[in-house]
């Protein structure tokens, strides 16, 4: 009679143990803005994630980031085909909040993720009416380029000894530069609203002060058109129809203001590259525009608790595994863990994840930040070419983002 | 004796009492169809909050799949209608059944939307107002109970159908109604099709225009304000984006459309005259048709770009194409390289079957080459010339892709075209109304042009 017993327990227990083993994992779907060399690097850790466990398989859909914010409204709308996790550039939380398209992330927090495993600046940005709604991936910036040849071969390196360029010395630069027979462009003009953003942020500018009205229009905004365009006049920086990316890559661009998403399209061409903030005002001051991509549930109440745990093991996983993130996608891991591995410390881009530097993070927060952005760009660096005046372009932009906001209320 | 029994005055003026009483259904159904309206009820830590919502606006909500199955029912019905007003009994029938169809199915598959979207935000802010704090997933379904309205409009529209519905008591009947149906029977995949994704988004473009609208929550109907912002209020954004679009829009057809006939008419008269490796040169110019206008337009840019260009550096040129005049220049060039194949193939094939008699003819009579491309070929192509002029003209109104990529908004919007404000208002900054306004406002544009270009080549047609 205990023999039987026993083999029944035994089967009972083996039965149990394979059910347990070859039960289905939880499928989620999870949509991202990542494409192209970013997107493979994203599908490698997706792939790593799936591979290290048999609980949680995870459905990487990838997408340009148009697409993803042109398809979502339409999923949340219906109901159908809405991602359990999906990323988005933090700009746009506001206003998903705003038209009730996200959940807030509590749920994920009672299920493993902490708010001090993440960098502050990305982590309190998406802290919205009392509760929080993201969960940052990354924080990505604009950052400044120098060609590390040029700089010893025509003995320019005092200039950025220091980590720093400021808009006094780039004059200097390049008339030392040219002095020791150089013939290129000294400063590149090139993403103009990163670009600008960050030199408006060392002068603590703000898009909003009542979180509604633009205030960008003012004298610190001006300020930073009239530097950039001093810098034009006087010939040192590229020239309305330059290709500044083209140029860099051909040796015949000193300093580079870019993305640091953009180092490995510049290892690739062969230029041996040094890396500082923005250009600034001076060191103390120093701003960079940053972006942060963050992990988002848009609403979808068929979403199941299930579904939420596996949500927020792979969004544990992909913060404490984020050096790939670093290395291939030259960005900076918003999971602090990062600063504990030796080899991020040796990227280009670490000193963004300085802890002591975190005031140079300049991340923008404007529930109208999709109008501002059209309207800001619109008329880009014509002002600087002189085709119109800096008033002029930044009254059009005022007008435009009150228009918007007009429009849309 | 069956024969003249349905050909009996009787017979035909039970035949129209029918036809007219079922036309009768039809327009009822339509006219209670807006009368109809459901309940929504939602239930939420113990408050309950109800809404009754008119069927009206049920159908410019836009909130669900299955909201589109009600501009189906009633292009349907409005078919039905005037199939019985004209007799047609057997079209009527069929179409009033399919409006009947889609509202049920309608009636069925609304009632399954338990978290619809519009109505969540009708209720739930009837809920916040009493100051109770939840979220979308904290709250249970949403009921739905449908009005007597709703029924009686479905009766309504069975009765249409059974009423219209012709005799089949005979094989003749029969045979006769196989007879009429069966055309619809070839072309009712393509009406459905037409309907759900011409018709109804075209109807939806149209009714946005009147809305102030963000893409995701409900449009709000503002008459025509949109319109008065548009044509009246000087100063505001969109009042300058619509005239500098518009008028940039304009000069790109202006410009293009001439040379998108002349150059495709010019190979296609090179290529007949059968020269050794035509069919080469055919496939070579064919080809560029081929491709999606991003390539075409990003492999252009880089030829042209001021550093670094091949074109620049080869010819030692110092000029920037992409800033005004030069810019327009690019924007033709490339278009024309772009959409020549096609235009060039439809001139090939009517060169063809020009009869090659007419050109002996008219060497016999001392014609010149130039006088029988005045007065033999150019007639005998009439027919595709006038096709194409009107399809390159709606095509280059629609321009898009070139001016984004060659130019984009640089040089002060100089080669802005209005589709790129249309789009850019729309999906980036999610200012949909203004903007389906502004898409109405070229569609106006473009009906205008092409009725007056095909009034134009007709009249010269009976001259």
């Amino acid at each position: 009679m205990t023999k039987k017993l026993s083999l029944v327990l035994i089967l009972a227990l083996i039965l149990g143990m394979s059910a347990q083993a070859f039960a289905a994992p939880v499928e989620i779907d999870y949509w991202s803005v990542f494409t192209g060399a970013d997107g493979a690097t994203m599908q490698g850790m997706v792939d790593s994630f799936n591979n290290s466990q048999n609980e949680v398989f995870v459905n990487h859909t990838p997408m340009t980031a148009d697409d993803l914010y042109q398809k979502i409204p339409l999923a949340v709308q219906t109901g159908s085909g809405v991602p359990d996790v999906a990323i988005v550039h933090i700009e746009r939380i506001p206003m998903f909040v705003k038209q009730e398209m996200i959940y807030p992330v509590d749920f994920l927090m009672e299920n493993g993720i902490e708010e001090e495993n993440y960098i502050p600046s990305a982590w309190e940005r998406t802290d919205i009416e009392e509760e929080h709604y993201g969960v940052p991936l990354d924080v990505h910036g604009f950052v400044t380029y120098y060609n590390k040849d040029m700089f010893d071969k025509y003995d320019l390196n005092s200039f950025v000894e220091d980590g720093y360029l400021t808009f006094d010395e780039i004059p200097a630069l390049g008339d030392k530069a040219r002095e020791n027979g150089y013939e290129g462009k000294i400063f590149g003009l090139t993403w103009f609203r990163a670009q600008m953003l960050s030199y408006y942020a060392q002068l603590n500018g703000k898009l909003t002060e009542d979180g509604t009205n633009p205030s960008f229009n003012n004298d610190d905004m001006k300020k930073v058109y009239q530097t950039i365009k001093d810098l034009h006049d006087s010939g040192y920086t590229t020239l309305k129809g330059d290709d500044p990316l083209q140029l860099f890559h051909s040796g015949d661009l000193l300093v580079w203001p870019e993305g640091i998403w953009m180092k490995e399209g510049v290892r690739l061409a062969g230029i041996n590259y040094g890396m500082l903030a923005s250009a600034c005002f001076s060191p103390d001051v120093c701003a960079n525009w940053m972006s942060s991509h963050n992990f988002v549930q848009f609403a979808d109440e068929e979403r199941t608790e299930e579904e939420d745990i596996a949500v927020a093991k792979f969004i544990n996983f992909m913060g404490e595994n984020s050096l790939t993130w670093a290395v291939n996608g030259g960005q900076v891991p918003a999971h602090v863990s990062i600063n504990d591995v030796e080899e991020f410390g040796d990227l280009h881009q670490a000193f963004l994840a300085d802890p002591e530097r975190g005031d140079e993070l300049a991340i923008y927060y404007y529930l109208y930040w999709g109008i501002f952005d059209t309207a800001f760009s619109r008329n880009g660096w014509e002002p600087i070419y002189g085709t119109m005046s800096i008033e002029e372009a930044l009254n059009q932009a005022e007008q435009e983002v009150l228009d918007g906001i007009k429009a849309l209320e | 004796m069956a024969r003249q029994l349905i050909a009996s005055p009787k017979n035909l003026e039970v035949k129209f009492v029918r036809i007219r009483v079922a036309a009768l259904f039809a327009a009822a159904f339509l006219a209670v169809f807006f009368l109809c309206s459901i309940t929504a009820s939602l239930i939420v830590k113990e408050i309950e909050a109800t809404a009754e919502v008119s069927m009206g606006s049920i159908v410019f909500s836009l909130s669900s799949p299955s909201v589109l199955m009600l501009p189906v029912s009633i292009f349907a019905m409005l078919l039905a209608l005037v199939s019985y007003l004209r007799n047609n009994r057997s079209a009527g029938s069929l179409f009033s059944l399919v409006a009947t169809l889609f509202f049920l199915l309608f009636m069925i598959f609304y009632t399954r939307e338990t978290a619809n979207d519009s109505l969540y935000r009708i209720l739930s802010e009837k809920i916040k107002a009493e100051g109770i704090k939840f979220r979308k997933r904290d709250v249970g379904n949403i009921d739905v109970a449908y009005s007597i309205s709703c029924f009686i409009t479905l009766a309504l529209g069975f009765l249409a159908c059974i009423t219209g519905m012709p005799n089949v008591s005979t094989q003749a009947n029969r045979r006769t109604l196989r007879k009429n149906l069966l055309p619809y029977a070839y072309v009712g995949p393509h009406i459905f099709l037409f309907i759900v994704f011409f018709i109804t988004p075209a109807i939806y473009g149209v009714y946005a225009a009147f809305t102030k609208w963000d893409m995701f929550g409900d449009p709000v109907w503002i008459g025509i304000e949109n319109f008065r912002v548009l044509f009246t209020e000087k100063g505001n954004t969109y009042y300058n984006q619509l005239r500098n679009g518009l008028l940039n829009t304009f000069k790109f057809v202006l410009y293009s459309v001439p040379f998108c006939i002349l150059v495709p008419l010019s190979l296609a008269l090179a290529l007949q005259e059968k020269s050794r490796g035509n069919k080469f040169f055919q496939a070579i110019y064919y080809l560029p048709a081929l491709m999606s206008i991003t390539t075409v337009t990003l492999a252009w840019r880089y030829m042209f770009f001021k550093s670094y260009g091949v074109m620049n550096n080869f010819f030692m040129s110092p000029y920037d194409w992409f800033t005004p005049p030069y810019s327009w220049i690019m924007l033709v060039v490339v278009t024309v390289w772009w959409v020549n194949g096609g235009t060039m193939v439809i001139y090939q094939s009517a060169l063809a079957s020009i009869p090659i008699e007419q050109y002996e003819a008219g060497s016999v009579d001392g014609a010149n080459s130039w006088q029988k491309f005045i007065y033999i070929t150019l007639p005998g192509m009439r027919y595709p010339l006038m096709y194409t002029l009107i399809t390159t003209v709606i095509a280059q109104f629609n321009i898009y892709g070139q001016p984004l990529i060659l130019t984009g908004y640089s040089n002060q919007e100089a080669n802005a075209v209005l589709l790129m404000y249309v789009y850019d208002n729309a999906v980036r900054n999610q200012v949909a109304g203004i903007s389906s306004a502004m898409a109405l406002i070229l569609g106006m544009c473009i009906m205008l042009v092409s009725f007056f270009q095909m009034r134009v080549l007709r009249r010269q047609e009976i001259h």
